[in-house]
């Protein structure tokens, strides 16, 4: 049984980039989610989660190769090595292929393994178009709980 | 009980609720980035959109979008 390494990582300018065997791109961020979050306490931090493919794929597509999640988990653990931090991932609608999106990210979570971050998911409906979030919080945050209370509008 | 659990880690949310509006405004930034990477907007109209959405972020060149 062979252990998939990750990718060989670059950070440049606030992003984590990766280019496959195949010879496609990634580049991994995450951005400040105050921007969208108001409410949040300022010493607080929580991030948005992207992930972007940075090379045009032909009709042929892009083939399935697990290294790219084994990366991708990898960049995660680097971003839990703060416990302090937390990410939120918002599934893209615009091809209305969100429910495929959330399934890889759940995968990607389970791939992890990682009993340290716990994963919370919400849902709803928004001009007839389903909307799947979720967030992943370490479980020795001190905020955790006040973290997670905002995320499902508990906090009062 | 590990029901219970469980069901906490995952929640319908009201739609007009901060959270939700969050996660709108978070999608409607990513779906702007997309247009602009592709060509659909300019810069100048991508920053502008952010505004008018109430997205409180300005991107300062276009290389950092």
């Amino acid at each position: 049984m062979s252990i998939l390494q990750p990718y060989n990582i670059t950070y440049r300018a606030g992003k984590y980039y990766f280019e496959t065997n195949n010879s496609v791109d990634y580049s991994v961020e995450f951005t400040e989610g105050i921007h969208y979050f108001f409410y949040l306490p300022p010493h607080i931090p929580v991030f948005e989660f992207n992930v972007r493919l940075l090379t045009a794929i032909d009709v042929i597509g892009n083939p399935y190769d697990e290294r790219v999640e084994v990366t991708i988990v990898e960049i995660l653990s680097v971003f839990f090595e703060n416990n302090k931090n937390s990410l939120i991932y918002v599934c893209d609608n615009i091809d209305k292929r969100q429910r495929g999106r959330r399934r890889k990210f759940d995968g990607w979570f389970k791939k992890s393994r990682n009993t340290l971050i716990e994963k919370h998911d919400v849902d709803f409906i928004s001009t007839n178009m389903e909307i799947f979030a979720s967030l992943l919080v370490h479980v020795q945050n001190p905020d955790k709980d006040l973290v997670v209370r905002l995320f499902y509008e508990t906090y009062s | 009980m590990e029901d219970i659990i469980e069901e906490r880690k995952s929640r319908t949310i009201d739609p007009n609720s901060p959270t939700a509006q969050g996660l709108l405004k978070m999608l409607y930034h990513k779906q702007l980035r997309e247009k602009f990477w592709f060509g659909e907007i300019t810069f100048e109209e991508l920053n502008k959109q952010l505004l008018e959405k109430g997205i409180n972020k300005q991107y300062e060149h276009p290389a950092a979008v």
